[in-house]
């Protein structure tokens, strides 16, 4: 696959994460492209991945700050932000990736690019960042709203 | 009102209950499969109906559902799917093995509880 | 592109635009089947191609407004923008309040069309309640107020009377002071005072049907819900309600991003503060 598939798949994944933020947690947030640094440089303390199973198996990640995480999931619960515990801002953080792939799932299924999910997890920490081999084929995206600042990331292992 | 809600998402599982402490009911949980039959054998008296995901580890919705549906003891609780799972011949095959709804992950909460309240005593299973 | 219109797929579209006036966009069409699933559960039927032919050859109207209800889903906030209720703080009550004590009229009759569980007719008495009380008007009560919501499901209505709500509903739109002033909560529970949900008349209506029950309005809000209808049922219903504004000031309201396109022979736009509201012209050419 190119990496003018890639772009088009990590639109997918980007509008379906605006569509569950829209709806679960009320919020409207933008959509912009990376540059080179946030590929891998960027730090963040709270990251959500799966694998996907497809023609070509593919990892995708959503990392963001734990104030990020703590905000999306109390709009999405109706629990104030200081009442979650940690192990709620990584169950939500994975359970974010789990929607925003099911979706994509489905609206891909009868393509080449149907793919299957696995299991979501999160890992969390101080100063977290993705390291990358040269040459991979990546997408990433920035969705941000005030403050917030999700990445989102694909790419094909 | 007793609603069991089957999600190995602690996050789904706290906005179901939001949703259910608004309609005056009380919320059961189970983290996934095998814990909801464990579950249910002790209460399935007193459970009105059954929240159900997918995909989950041990045991999946699909596979709980047929055994939901096998046993004449659980058989009438009535069953809604609230899943990520989209596919339009997956959601065929739930309402087949007697799913009464079927709600896709994202949702408003407004739309989970309009979904449970017209979910909440359908019960019966219509095809054999 | 995906392959998400299979041959009882584009039937069951057909049908939803056709019979229901719903328009569907291409992208969201493949919700169609989860959303529809209650229906097919209910009717016995193992495929969408059944269901298409019992919607079609029974043409029953209780289905017909199950499919709408089914397929639109009103996300709705408390002051959803904001504009239309300052709007009706800073120009339409004050006008109001001036005709009542004048006597030239005797009450305010206010529409909200598409209500959904109830937040913008709970919206609008909280809105005229606090404008009252922070005037320090005592002469002009909640009694002067006729406010009437409608929506085409049952169980939005159930949920919309019970006038209690989650604290994620809560939290979207809802000011502190607000909430405060008019609600109590019981855990993770919002209980809406009486004094504001009893002003409310709910009741089932299809925006398909005549409006000639409804009587006269002062105000109609249809706000994001003309959104899901096709260009022909849009026409049809925004002339039916330029016919049940009262002549000459009537107001409508639409959601403050949708588009209304050749209204100028039959209502004026007008401004303020960022937000627009629709005045009901006098004579339709």
């Amino acid at each position: 696959m190119t990496s003018m598939d890639i772009e088009k798949i990590a639109d997918y994944f980007t509008d379906s994460l605006r569509q569950v933020l829209r709806t679960m947690a009320g919020f409207e947030v933008s959509n912009t492209s990376c540059d080179q640094l946030d590929f891998s440089d960027k730090e963040s303390n709270i990251i959500g991945i799966m694998v996907l199973h497809g023609k070509k198996d593919a990892v995708i990640s959503l990392s963001m700050e734990y104030s990020t995480a703590a905000m999306v999931i109390a709009y999405m619960t109706g629990i104030l932000p200081e009442e979650l515990s940690e192990s709620d801002l990584f169950d939500g953080v994975a359970e974010l990736v789990n929607i925003m792939a099911g979706e994509v799932k489905a609206r891909l299924s009868n393509t080449p690019y149907h793919f299957l999910l696995t299991s979501p997890f999160s890992i969390g920490g101080t100063s977290l960042k993705v390291a990358r081999k040269k040459n991979l084929t990546e997408a990433c995206r920035h969705l941000k709203a005030g403050e917030m600042d999700i990445t989102f990331r694909i790419a094909y292992i | 009102m007793k609603v069991l809600s089957v999600d190995d998402s602690a996050m789904i599982r706290k906005i179901i209950r939001g949703a259910v402490e608004v309609l005056d009911g009380d919320l059961l949980e189970a983290s996934d499969g095998i814990e909801a039959l464990e579950l249910l054998e002790e209460e399935y008296r007193s459970i009105d109906l059954i929240l159900l995901d997918w995909n989950m580890p041990r045991l999946d919705g699909m596979e709980v559902l047929k055994k939901l549906k096998a046993d004449s003891r659980f058989r009438a609780i009535p069953v809604m799917m609230v899943t990520t799972e989209s596919e339009r011949s997956n959601i065929v095959k739930a309402i087949q093995h007697g799913a009464v709804h079927y709600l896709v992950k994202p949702f408003t909460i407004q739309e989970l509880v309009k979904r449970i309240m017209e979910s909440l005593g359908k019960g019966g299973y219509k095809n054999d | 592109m995906p392959n998400i219109t299979s041959k009882e797929f584009e039937l069951m579209r057909d049908y939803i635009e056709k019979e229901c006036g719903i328009d569907l966009g291409r992208d969201k069409a493949y919700l169609i089947e989860s959303r529809l699933s209650g229906i097919l559960a209910e009717s016995g039927l193992s495929s969408f191609q059944e269901l298409y032919k019992k919607l079609r050859d029974e043409k029953d109207i209780k289905m017909n407004e199950k499919v709408i209800d089914a397929i639109t889903t009103n996300e709705t906030l408390w002051f959803r923008d904001k504009t239309p209720w300052i709007i009706l703080e800073d120009v339409l009550l004050p006008q109001y309040i001036e005709e009542i004590r004048q006597k030239k009229r005797s009450r305010v009759r206010i529409w909200s069309a598409g209500c959904s569980t109830g937040q913008e007719p709970y919206s609008t008495v909280m809105s005229i309640d606090s404008y009252l009380k922070k005037h320090n008007i005592k002469d002009i009560s909640l009694d002067h107020f006729e406010i009437w919501a409608t929506d085409i499901s049952h169980s939005v209505l159930d949920i919309a009377r019970a006038g209690k709500y989650d604290s994620i509903s809560i939290m979207r739109g809802l000011e502190d002071e607000f909430r405060d002033k008019y609600f109590t909560n019981e855990g993770r529970k919002w209980i809406l005072s009486r004094e504001i949900k009893d002003r409310v008349k709910f009741r089932q209506f299809n925006l398909q049907n005549s409006f000639i029950t409804l009587g006269k309005f002062d105000i109609v809000f249809c706000r994001y819900v003309l959104i899901y209808f096709s260009a022909q049922l849009k026409r049809e219903v925004t002339k039916k309600i330029h016919g049940v504004l009262n002549r000459p000031d009537g107001v409508l309201f639409l959601g403050n991003s949708e588009f209304f396109t050749n209204y100028e022979d039959s209502f004026v736009k007008r401004q303020h503060k960022g937000g627009v509201y629709y005045m009901v012209k006098e004579f339709e050419v």
